[in-house]
């Protein structure tokens, strides 16, 4: 009974928000949403859609069809080339797109190198399609960066894949291009995927003064197209986690593959939600910028009030995304720290094991929520470690 | 109270655009579709750009009723602001005054409702129509099918008999459009081998590269393989009717 998930775990992430509902005075830093609501013009979009009566039904199963014409032409702003009839798969979220491709891509027994500290939900993919995650470990002390002869060690004749999230979640490191070119070279010698989760490719580089500066992805390179899968979604950037909606682009060899999966998993994307990306892509512009100089205001209110608290924590400031992962200093255990904050001041953090083995000794603090809520969730800290 | 102050923007606009139209005179190239029309607008774009023509499009997909006049006076969108828009209504008058306005408008047609095309029509009249393709995409608000290809049927018998025409020659409901226009006809495709039609620009040998797209580029009295960095064929549609339009573009500017 249940074989395929007994080795499967709710993420601790989402462990944490439920053991967070039973403080009613809680502040809560953990979960990766923003504060912001879905911006205007999206919702206009979707009003437009639903009063045209175009949202009841299926859409294509690789997406509505203006909606890729749209994300092609999106991608081709960045560098990235690919044809929207043939090598785009809109998906419901990231994870439902990440999923599809390891299904499709690897076999039960497969191993997938995962660098770490990074998402949690990776490992538990992974576990489901049968493979083995084989974490390793990002260098804190470079500032999270990855170490090329450790990848080498670890890959075997069984390794199918690596699979990373650039900018990483939880510690917010933008891979630079010498970086990632250098995991190139080792997918190329060794034959293995790529699977690059940029979702918060758009909230980047907060040391400088304006937004949109493109990160470089290896699925700008053109001859590397048959082995990057790239994923992005609209959860971030556009304030839109609960609509459920990303895309993923690769050769049309591997997204053939890809849709058959992603059709099995849910036929299409919820049509509501595709109107609503196109909305995102035609009109939402001006909400990034709007949202990336919040966070980076949030990144610096929040470091800020880290460096007051310089006994307990020490942490490297981070480029990207809307966390910060500081180490604990006082102890090891993240998962006993983490409740104790919630238990006693009631603050839910993240514990750092949940992103991998060298998470620990870690917590993960989101600063996508409001500057009040921050505030408070450092006033009760500082009073608690005073 | 929205609906009114759209209805009157949405006037004021097209007069205005007329006015600037009447006084510039610019040669209209329309392209008009379910699909491909951004592709096929930049592509015809940077290769008229690349001869220092003078060119505007739209931008985005600024191709309705007020997204098309806001394109053709290069003015942005107020979206849903009443103070950008009364911005807008300002500048848009000062546009009349503008001294280098372009010699060629490059522009997409988009049509969701019956009667968009004649809209439209009523604001530009275009010397060059390109029709990309004809699928069910907004079919919605039709009745059927018949219905909406009416309005591509309406924007070829507005083209004037010394205009041009270029038409997919691949698309079914393309092949079976009923007009009257005497402008001179071009069908462009990709192996379509069909040589009774009239002039036909073809693509054929198609390869994909790790690069993009080789092939081989058929015109009605030579040949030469091309190469594109993009992948897919409305890519190559799009170069097919970017040649065109750059072989047969000096005859409408002089």
């Amino acid at each position: 009974m249940f074989d395929r998930v007994k080795d499967l775990r709710l993420s601790i992430i989402k462990q944490i928000e439920l053991e967070a509902t039973k403080y009613p005075n809680v502040v809560s830093l953990a979960q990766g949403i923003p504060s912001f609501d879905t911006p205007g013009c999206i919702k206009r979009r979707v009003e437009n859609a639903l009063n045209r009566g175009v949202v009841a039904q299926y859409s294509l199963s690789p997406g509505l069809p203006e909606l890729r014409e749209l994300i092609e032409y999106s991608l081709a702003k960045e560098n990235m080339y690919y044809d929207w009839q043939k090598e785009i798969i809109v998906t419901a979220g990231s994870i439902e797109g990440i999923t599809a491709t390891i299904l499709a891509l690897t076999n039960p027994g497969d191993e997938i190198l995962i660098p770490e500290p990074t998402y949690t939900s990776y490992r538990e993919v992974i576990v489901l399609a049968g493979c083995k995650p084989v974490f390793v470990p990002l260098n804190e002390d470079s500032g999270w960066t990855f170490e090329l002869n450790k990848y080498e060690e670890l890959i075997t004749e069984k390794t199918k894949a690596i699979f990373y999230c650039n900018p990483n979640n939880p510690t917010g490191t933008i891979y630079n291009k010498q970086q990632l070119l250098g995991l190139a070279e080792l997918a190329k010698k060794h034959n293995l995927y790529l699977i690059s989760d940029e979702v918060y490719k758009d909230l980047i580089d907060y040391n400088k003064k304006i937004a949109n500066e493109p990160i470089f992805s290896l699925a700008e390179v053109k001859e590397l197209r048959h082995r990057v899968v790239r994923l992005f979604s609209f959860s971030k950037a556009y304030a839109m986690t609960g609509w459920r909606v990303g895309y993923l682009h690769s050769d049309e060899k591997n997204i053939k593959e890809i849709l058959k999966v992603h059709d099995c998993l849910v036929t299409c994307a919820p049509v509501i939600s595709q109107y609503a990306a196109m909305g995102a892509l035609e009109m939402g512009d001006k909400d990034i910028d709007f949202f990336w100089q919040a966070y980076k205001r949030r990144r610096d209110l929040a470091c800020h009030r880290l460096d007051k608290l310089n006994k307990t924590f020490s942490y490297i400031k981070p480029d990207s995304s809307y966390f910060v992962f500081p180490r604990i200093k006082t102890t090891n255990d993240s998962w006993m720290f983490s409740i104790d904050l919630l238990k006693k001041i009631q603050v839910a953090v993240v514990p750092g094991m949940a992103f991998g083995p060298n998470g620990e000794g870690h917590v993960r603090i989101n600063f996508g929520r409001d500057e009040k809520t921050i505030n408070e969730a450092f006033n009760r800290m500082d009073e608690y470690f005073k | 109270m929205k609906i009114f102050l759209k209805t009157i923007l949405k006037y004021y606009l097209k007069f205005l655009t007329k006015i600037i139209l009447a006084i510039h005179s610019p040669l209209v190239i329309a392209i008009a579709g379910s699909t491909n029309k951004t592709f096929v607008k930049d592509e015809i774009k940077q290769s008229l750009a690349k001869r220092n023509f003078n060119v505007r499009s739209n931008p985005k997909s600024f191709n309705t009723e007020i997204g098309l006049p806001l394109a053709i006076l290069n003015l942005p969108s107020g979206y849903n602001s009443y103070n950008l828009w009364v911005k807008i209504i300002f500048r848009s008058f000062l546009a009349i005054f503008s001294k280098n306005f372009p010699k060629i408008l490059v522009l997409e047609l988009g049509i969701s409702d019956p009667g968009d095309m004649k809209f439209l029509l009523t604001i530009i009249q275009p010397k060059i129509v390109i029709i990309t393709d004809i699928t069910q995409r907004y079919r919605e608000a039709f009745n059927d099918m018949d219905e909406l290809i009416g309005e591509y049927e309406y924007l070829l018998n507005r083209t004037s008999s010394g205009g041009l025409i270029l038409l997919n020659k691949d698309n079914t409901a393309i092949k079976n459009l009923k007009y009257k226009s005497k402008a001179e006809l071009i069908f462009f495709g990709i192996n379509t081998k069909i040589k009774e039609v009239g002039e036909c620009w073809q693509a054929d040998e198609i390869i994909k590269t790790p690069n993009g797209q080789k092939f081989n580029l058929i015109k009605p009295t030579s040949q030469k393989t091309r190469t594109i960095n993009r992948f897919g064929h409305h890519h190559i549609y799009s170069n097919l009717i970017s040649e065109i339009i750059n072989h047969k573009i000096d005859k409408f500017i002089n």
